[in-house]
């Protein structure tokens, strides 16, 4: 495929490598040189000096043949203007924006733009790990809010295999800190954690 | 009504002065805190708002209540800034009017198709004036030269002239000559028969030498002596 980066900061540099690393096209912009130059001489794809937010520089990066373009540049608002650029005035099927506010995350997703926001998501997982009972967590899986929460195996369970469990849908076991997925016929022993999946009741995204 | 002015730099400073004496309610948002000092007392002597913070914050623009403006001007240094800035007034708070000024030129288009009501751009303004220009040098060389045996001359029409009032067809121009423009106040009309000529004027004409030089020998014969 054929991926236009804009930014080439930490996020930006190692995506383009990896991608560049699985065989991909990548271009990538940056209106400094030397971050460019940081790429090494690990990354094969092209590198280009100039403002992502200017016509004429995207054109030059292609962008009328790009299927991706991941806005990643280290100013929230050059992403967003890149990004709606790509999106509707040269139409490319795929478009990321990085924001660091989550507050301008939730008013731009809802104006049809496809969001990730490194605060929420680090703030998300730090809370997390800080607290021990937070036994709850939701993923952004393709746009779709799935939740997740973590029981302990009670008594009356304890001993009998994951299909016999009726009402409750067990998607995985946590056992001694490592997570296997429920089969039919996992046993279930003392001191497991289980998975167990929710659907929000707010049913998601408010698009 | 009420409107909010993004950024404070000259652009932004001087529009709220100038708007400031209108009946307007005006809040200013400049980012930069030693601007901010600097404005300060001029903008609250004439009742303007002035609020420390980022135009593109959700929060400063409520602190600046944006839910009651109007109309949101925003004039950074930095398109980027001024087009979300317009986009979350309008797409967010529901501001009715969004004015944007762009400082690439490139970008009016992109602004506009981007939903930003109103776009300015002085660079294009400044350029567009000197594109006149040169159009006009363009012209003036080519008022020196003779193309074929045509040649493209300019004449002033003095304030004493009997030509003065009359209409093209009635200046019995020589055969062989057309006019090709006359200008007045600085613009240019394309002229035919019933055009009035005013004294003043700029007459382009295209003939050849011949019929060139009788016009400017008709033209100088109808100069009233002082």
């Amino acid at each position: 495929m054929y991926f236009i980066i804009a930014g080439c900061m930490k996020i930006g540099a190692t995506l383009a490598l990896q991608l560049s690393q699985e065989d991909h096209d990548v271009v990538v912009i940056d209106s400094d040189p030397k971050n460019l130059e940081a790429l090494g001489t690990g990354f094969n794809g092209v590198t280009i000096t100039g403002m992502p937010i200017d016509e004429d520089v995207l054109r030059s990066a292609g962008i009328e043949r790009a299927d991706a373009m991941a806005a990643v540049t280290r100013d929230d608002n050059i992403n967003l203007m890149a990004a709606e650029v790509a999106q509707q005035l040269f139409h490319v099927p795929k478009v990321i924006t990085r924001l660091y506010s989550p507050e301008q995350e939730i008013v731009f997703r809802r104006m049809g733009m496809t969001t990730v926001c490194p605060t929420s998501l680090a703030v998300a997982r730090i809370k997390e790990m800080l607290l021990p009972e937070q036994k709850t967590v939701t993923l952004t899986l393709a746009g779709a809010d799935v939740r997740f929460h973590v029981a302990d195996a009670n008594r009356r369970i304890v001993g009998k295999k994951v299909g016999d469990v009726k009402n409750t849908r067990i998607f995985g076991i946590v056992r001694n800190g490592a997570f296997s997925f429920a089969e039919p016929d996992s046993p279930i022993e003392a001191g497991d954690l289980l998975v167990i999946p929710e659907i929000p009741e707010d049913g998601g995204d408010e698009a | 009504m009420m409107t909010i002015i993004v950024g404070g730099g000259k652009v932004g400073y001087y529009l709220a002065k100038t708007l400031a004496p209108e009946k307007h309610r005006l809040v200013l948002i400049e980012e930069d805190a030693d601007m901010c000092q600097k404005i300060a007392g001029e903008l609250s002597d004439l009742g303007i708002t002035l609020i420390h913070g980022d135009g593109t914050n959700m929060s400063d623009l409520r602190e600046a209540e944006i839910e009651d403006a109007d109309i949101l001007i925003a004039v950074t240094g930095h398109d980027q800034n001024n087009l979300v800035a317009c986009q979350l007034a309008k797409k967010y708070f529901g501001v009715s009017r969004t004015i944007a000024r762009v400082n690439n030129p490139k970008n009016i288009n992109v602004f506009r198709s981007l939903g930003v009501d109103s776009v300015v751009s002085s660079t294009a303004y400044i350029a567009d004036i000197i594109e006149h220009e040169v159009d006009w040098a363009r012209i003036n060389r080519m008022l020196s030269q003779k193309v074929g045996n045509l040649r493209i001359q300019e004449f002033q029409m003095s304030t004493h002239t009997h030509a003065a009032g009359k209409q093209v067809y009635q200046l019995n121009l020589p055969i062989g000559v057309i006019l090709v423009s006359l200008i007045r106040d600085k613009k240019a009309i394309v002229p035919n028969g019933q055009t009035q000529v005013q004294a003043g004027d700029t007459i382009i004409a295209m003939g050849n030498e011949e019929s060139i030089g009788q016009l400017r020998a008709y033209l100088e014969a109808a100069e009233i002596e002082a």
